[in-house]
């Protein structure tokens, strides 16, 4: 059965999904982006600043993402070695809140009204099943032609995900832009005040969406050790889910892990045996607490290092491959030859040493070995199952959200107003530059290469790009897995494939930011050599 | 306009050119919301080429109107918000409309008479294809098209809908046709495209990048409570079809 989904709703962007099945299981994926932009023409042959500026409009979810990139780039052109730490202090703030602002948007926007598809309705036990609806419902929602309003939680997120935003814009005003040295504005005198005050909103948001005072859950998980985070985990498992948080109510029936006769398998679907990359979050005075690496589905950590990335375009709609990198020049394809064949999406395929990579927050916390998700997937392993699947990448999302909110609090604290912001940047000294950083939804690379002062080559690789390029983890995640609820126990409904939605939004996939630009003439390794 | 308006829409207009939106959202606060509780009018939301950041700064606003809005049975179709997606069984669409977000749009279409607001510019290239945006197997020009066709009016939100923005900001002409405005395709050329697609549907133009969630949220509130309409209120659309008093920026 030839099944096409598109457009998928809530993901950033224009998506589509191909899937050929039989007997419910996936035989084939393949996951497209069905828009193109072409930032590249409107970059190349500005000034380097105002390029970069320009960047933060690939993504409305992630600007300041595409600004912290953009700027680390620039430091390069001008030679900045290194930032002040009160400016990295300001950095990580802004970071910090804009995980937070962007995973409570993923997470009830865009992820949990997928519980309350009408795959479940029959599937569930219905004193579940109303406790859903009532909390994740999504606007403008029908079942049986009936008016469902949106769910309560669902509205308290509007208000929390905007909370977020609000202490960016305390920080840094109305938007964070590109700046070689340091940052482009000067703090108030009492940001703090109002920061601390966001912040108290912030977790207390968090705590009510946990179900748990957010300490309470940091010193179990954060600060404890892989053990005794997962037990503590599989140990909520008490009350009456009427009374528990949405993350606690999702951390308990969404996996099989703990043993309830209700879950919903969501640790048995979007698996893949592929690898995993961070490069780095949270730079605090030169180290990073998310470290950088790349790790395998077993575990194995290894040092990252930029020069291993590449990119190939063999089946997206571009001419030029990755066999000639150097004197290739990737072009759109003439309109006659846009048709899903051997060439189906607009997103390249980026590769780490060759191999398929998935990046955001489950990658980031494994690299980082932070406790809950190590232990979870230690625990995982030891039952031969895969580390990563849907419920672990929700899970992750939830938990980096409560360690960026603790580690938020120190930062705060720490934070001077009068402190230094910039280093007084050098004229370009460097044709060459390149910026890293960790996005919401992964890494992010900004190359840039400079000609007579303006640009000629801006090449970005987004966290999309790694995800859903062709070939890519999201493709892997869908082949082999069951398209119906609980792993088509009850049945096969080809006309609702809810699992494999499940897989495609577990991704978080903002097809803004991967199809929007085309490189160029040059590599990343050589733009940095 | 019935009698039963909570608020006039003299009222309304008074406030914006004294108060400015947010003055005029702070105002009338409890009244809007008691109007967009009921409010029947339907929106339709399309995305053309651009970011969703449009989406995210309407979802930056003030959250009870939001919720108001959201809350209300009116149908509105947004492809970021909505539970379904677009589900092609063996080539064919599947026809029901609490799955299938097409078949529910083409439901919408049927009846008309919505507030239609467009995210992103129109995207005509390569080579008037239109081809760089595909989305349910048509192009999305072909999809804007379709839905203007039927609306009572049409708001084009964000500088990308309005002159074709960031992916319109090209050196090369022939580039600039690729990634049009709904209105312009740049400032110097003051054709409508919409009116060259045939549409002569009302326009209210909300530029910006992206416009302030106030000013969205102000100027929906308008057109859903029907406090403009049109053609009468059309001596209130500058030059470039901007509502005077909400020109966004």
């Amino acid at each position: 059965m030839e099944i096409i989904l598109d457009p998928i709703s809530r993901v950033e962007g224009h998506m589509r999904v191909l899937l050929k099945t039989e007997m419910g299981i996936v035989k084939e994926a393949k996951c497209s982006s069905t828009l193109l932009r072409g930032l590249e023409k409107v970059l190349v042959n500005q000034e380097p600043r105002k390029a970069a500026c320009s960047t933060t409009r690939i993504c409305g979810f992630c600007p300041t993402s595409h600004a912290f990139a953009g700027a680390g780039a620039l430091d390069q052109l001008h030679g900045v070695d290194s930032l002040p730490p009160d400016a990295q202090l300001a950095k990580n703030i802004i970071q910090g809140f804009d995980f937070i602002s962007n995973h409570i948007t993923h997470l009830y926007m865009l992820w949990f009204p997928d519980l309350v598809n009408p795959a479940y309705i029959d599937v569930i036990e219905k004193k579940l099943w109303d406790e859903l609806i009532l909390r994740f419902a999504p606007p403008a929602y029908r079942i049986h032609t009936q008016h469902i309003p949106p769910g309560k939680s669902y509205l308290k997120a509007l208000h929390a995900r905007k909370m977020g935003q609000e202490a960016i814009r305390e920080l840094a005003g109305n938007e964070v832009r590109p700046f070689p040295g340091g940052l482009d504005f000067k703090p108030t005198e009492n940001c703090i005040t109002v920061l601390k005050e966001i912040h108290g909103k912030v977790m207390a948001c968090l705590s009510s969406m946990l179900g748990i005072p957010w300490r309470e859950w940091i010193e179990n998980t954060y600060l404890s050790n892989p053990e005794g985070a997962v037990k503590y985990l599989l140990d909520l498992d008490k009350k009456d889910f009427s009374r528990m948080g949405d993350f606690e109510l999702f951390a308990v029936i969404g996996a099989e892990l703990t043993g309830r006769d209700d879950n919903l398998m969501l640790d048995k679907f979007g698996c893949h045996e592929e690898y995993f990359l961070s490069c780095g979050a949270f730079n605090e005075n030169g180290k990073m607490i998310f470290r950088p690496g790349f790790m395998s589905s077993d575990l194995e950590y290894l040092p990252f290092d930029i020069e291993k990335i590449t990119e190939n375009c063999e089946s997206s709609f571009y001419s030029g491959s990755e066999s000639h990198p150097f004197d290739g020049k990737t072009e759109p394809l003439p309109a006659n030859e846009i048709s899903y064949g051997e060439k189906y999406t607009w997103v390249k395929a980026p590769r780490y040493d060759g191999k398929v990579c998935e990046v955001g927050s489950l990658a980031r916390l494994l690299i980082a070995e932070e406790p809950l998700i190590t232990g979870l997937a230690k625990e995982f392993k030891k039952r031969r199952l895969p580390v990563a699947s849907v419920y672990m990448r929700l899970i992750a999302r939830i938990q980096e959200m409560l360690v960026a909110g603790y580690l938020l609090e120190g930062w705060i604290n720490e934070f001077d107003p009068n402190g230094i912001f910039r280093v007084q940047p050098e004229k370009l000294i460097n044709t060459r530059g390149f910026g890293l950083w960790e996005a919401p939804r992964g890494v992010l690379g900004h190359w840039i290469e400079l000609k007579d002062g303006v640009v000629s080559n801006y090449q970005i690789i987004t966290p999309t790009t790694w995800n859903v390029s062709p070939g890519g983890v999201m493709e892997r995640s869908l082949e082999g897995s069951p398209i119906c609820a609980m792993g088509n126990k009850f049945g096969i409904d080809c006309s609702n494939p809810v699992i494999a939605l499940h897989i495609v939004r577990s991704f978080d996939p903002c097809n803004g930011c991967a199809v929007h630009v085309i490189e160029s003439k040059l590599d990343p390794i050589k733009l940095h050599s | 306009m019935t009698k039963s308006d909570v608020l006039s829409k003299q009222d309304c207009l008074e406030a914006i050119s004294t108060l400015g939106v947010v003055g005029f959202l702070e105002k009338y606060r409890a009244e809007l919301i008691q109007e967009l509780k009921s409010v029947k009018q339907k929106l339709v939301w399309i995305h053309g080429a651009g970011c969703s950041g449009c989406t995210m700064s309407f979802l930056n606003c003030d959250h009870e109107l939001l919720g108001t809005i959201l809350r209300n049975e009116c149908i509105i179709y947004h492809k970021t918000l909505l539970e379904q997606s677009g589900f092609f069984l063996g080539g064919i669409p599947v026809r029901v409309p609490e799955i299938n977000i097409e078949y529910y749009l083409k439901d919408i279409e049927k009846t008309g008479g919505y507030v239609l607001v467009v995210e992103g510019a129109l995207v005509e290239g390569p080579d008037n294809s239109g081809k760089y945006c595909l989305i349910g197997g048509e192009t999305v020009k072909e999809r804007i098209v379709k839905a203007a066709n039927k609306a009572k009016v049409i708001m084009t939100l964000g500088t990308c809908a309005s002159c074709g923005g960031i992916p319109g900001d090209r050196r090369s002409e022939n580039v600039v046709r690729d990634f049009p405005g709904l209105i312009f395709r740049g400032v110097a050329d003051r054709t409508i495209i919409l009116n060259e697609h045939g549409i002569t549907k009302p326009v209210v133009d909300l530029p910006g990048c992206p416009p302030k969630p106030e000013q969205i949220l102000a100027m929906l509130a308008l057109l859903l409570l029907d406090k403009l309409q049109f053609p009468e209120d059309s001596n209130m659309l500058d030059k470039y079809l901007r509502f005077k008093m909400i020109k966004g920026g």
